[in-house]
């Protein structure tokens, strides 16, 4: 469950497509879910979500609802940014490690005097006007995982 | 197989070159390339019968010529029983092209190639070029609509490498003012005024930690290589290099994996190392000058490590007391880097093999570094997830 949605401006600078096998995340993302895939045969999870297994290239995958809690590996602040993005510059991007051990790169929708590497992060819905994406904010007080 | 060389570099200075739309008369990328082959083959005395194969870094979508190999075959009346096309592969596409110029060559297929290619993109703003850039160095779905800049990524790894080993910003940044001194050295170089820590601290922010200067400026050039059979190179009567081994790796990863690992250990450039010091007998020791692909400050020290010509969390330490300047232990980007030589993007390997080939015939004038007869150069694709690596030598 995505406990934090997060309000945006506008419509999304760089809309994702979206296929008959990734509706599935978006859909999710929707709901508040954020999910990716599991292979049915080696049991590796993987993000993005993919139809076939990276580890074993086994085509049986499932869906997995995923956490959505980590924490932060590396990130930056980005000044100057390609004219579709200029608008919501200055903005922090990251490298997330989740508790799944897996690798996400995502805004961070966290103030840049904040940022530090191993900051708790939780996964955020970005609710921009023409539809959602996903981004982390800070975990704080007791919602922050060891 | 036969032994490859490297005969001939000839280039434009690298800088702002482009047309704008406007201009009432153009510079156009044929005219550029075609007066760097003359020039290539003349200093490489040989006939232009003689060559037998054409490898083209791919121009920029900005180009306006397309079909470009085929194209300059016929403009430069070219009859080759060899490859004429062109390659592309991001921050590697100059390194792809000269690797396939050396196997036209290593197979039999002629005794003569071309590595050759233009870079137009100047006059196309840098937040506009983006808007097409953030779909080669990321996700498209998954990661670019987060935002994620080329540079981006090479940002979070001095971040990562500041609280790693506790390096501090102006260390990393010593990799500009160093690549600037050598670039004032170079009348190729795009930037060649004076510099100082001052400047770099004060320029715009463009990826924290990273400032302008730390960071690649947007430039434009034309080169061709020369590259000839054992044979013809003799017959030359010119100094020439011989290729002494070959690397590379691909990690099976772009920009980051998808599970915890070591981002900054830059693995595939490690890999890439080891099998051109294993192929060649060579090793990091014995390398007097490296040119190394590294867009921003950071990434010098990086790679630098990974090849082991820096020690593994010392590099930016070692960099900042002149280890890699001109005089130092291993002068590295003698060119002056792409901060400052500059950075044609899709020709900077071949830019980076022209230094090597001055500075181990002898030419490199006031940046020469002294004795030097083993060369290294490397470069990369993503955020080094593949690195291509080449060993040459003083003939």
């Amino acid at each position: 469950m995505i406990e934090h949605l997060f309000p945006m401006n506008g419509d999304r600078p760089y809309p994702p497509r979206t296929t008959d096998f990734t509706q599935t995340f978006w859909d999710g993302l929707a709901e508040r879910q954020f999910m990716t895939t599991s292979c049915m045969d080696c049991g590796k999870k993987t993000f993005p979500p993919k139809p076939i297994c990276p580890a074993c290239l086994g085509a049986k995958v499932e869906w997995v609802e995923l956490a959505g809690k980590g924490r932060i590996y590396s990130f930056t602040i980005i000044h100057a940014a390609p004219s579709i993005f200029a608008h919501e510059t200055p903005y922090a991007v990251g490298i997330v490690d989740t508790l799944e051990g897996l690798r996400v790169a995502a805004r961070l929708l966290i103030s840049p005097g904040r940022l530090r590497i191993a900051m708790p992060v939780s996964v955020a819905r970005m609710d921009y006007d023409d539809g959602a994406y996903f981004g982390f904010v800070e975990m704080k007080g007791d919602n922050a995982h060891e | 197989m036969h032994e490859v060389t490297l005969l001939a570099a000839s280039a434009i200075p690298v800088g702002k070159i482009q047309s704008r739309p406007e201009a009432p008369t153009q510079v156009v990328e044929h005219e550029l390339l075609s007066d760097v082959v003359s020039q290539a083959l003349s200093q490489a005395n040989v006939d232009k019968a003689l060559v037998g194969a054409m490898v083209f870094s791919e121009p920029h979508i900005y180009t306006r010529q397309k079909y470009f190999a085929t194209f300059m075959a016929g403009y430069l009346g070219m009859k080759c029983t060899g490859a004429v096309m062109e390659i592309l592969g991001n921050g590697m596409t100059g390194g792809l092209v000269f690797d396939r110029a050396a196997d036209e060559i290593r197979l039999g297929r002629t005794e003569v190639a071309l590595a050759l290619g233009v870079n137009l993109e100047t006059a196309i703003p840098a937040t506009e070029h983006m808007n097409y850039t953030i779909r080669a160095t990321g996700d498209v779905d998954f990661q670019s609509p987060a935002g994620f800049t080329p540079i981006s990524w090479y940002a979070m790894d001095a971040v990562r490498y500041m609280h790693e080993t506790g390096a501090t910003r102006e260390q990393i940044s010593s990799v500009a003012l160093k690549n600037r001194k050598h670039a004032i050295l170079n009348p190729l170089a795009q930037f060649r005024k004076p510099m100082t820590m001052e400047d770099v601290l004060a320029a715009k922010p463009i990826v924290h930690p990273l400032s302008l200067l730390d960071v690649p400026p947007r430039s434009d050039g034309a080169i061709c290589l020369v590259l000839a059979s054992r044979r013809v190179a003799e017959q030359s009567g010119q100094p020439f290099l011989v290729l002494r081994g070959r690397g590379s790796y691909h990690e099976g990863v772009h920009q980051i994996a998808d599970e915890p690992a070591d981002m900054i250990a830059f693995n595939a450039a490690q890999r890439a190392g080891q099998a051109v010091y294993s192929d060649s007998g060579f090793t990091p020791d014995k390398v007097d000058v490296a040119e190394l692909y590294a867009p921003c400050t950071i990434v010098e020290i990086l790679v630098a490590e990974a090849l082991g010509l820096l020690e593994k969390g010392k590099g930016a330490a070692q960099t900042e007391r002149g280890d890699t300047t001109l005089g130092g232990r291993i002068p590295i980007n003698t060119s002056g880097g792409c901060q400052s030589r500059g950075h044609p993007a899709r020709l900077t390997p071949l830019y980076n093999a022209l230094e090597l080939h001055q500075q181990l015939t002898s030419q490199a004038g006031e940046r020469q570094v002294e004795g030097a007869r083993v060369g290294l150069m490397c470069c990369e694709l993503g955020n080094y997830n593949a690195a291509l690596t080449h060993i040459l030598e003083a003939a």
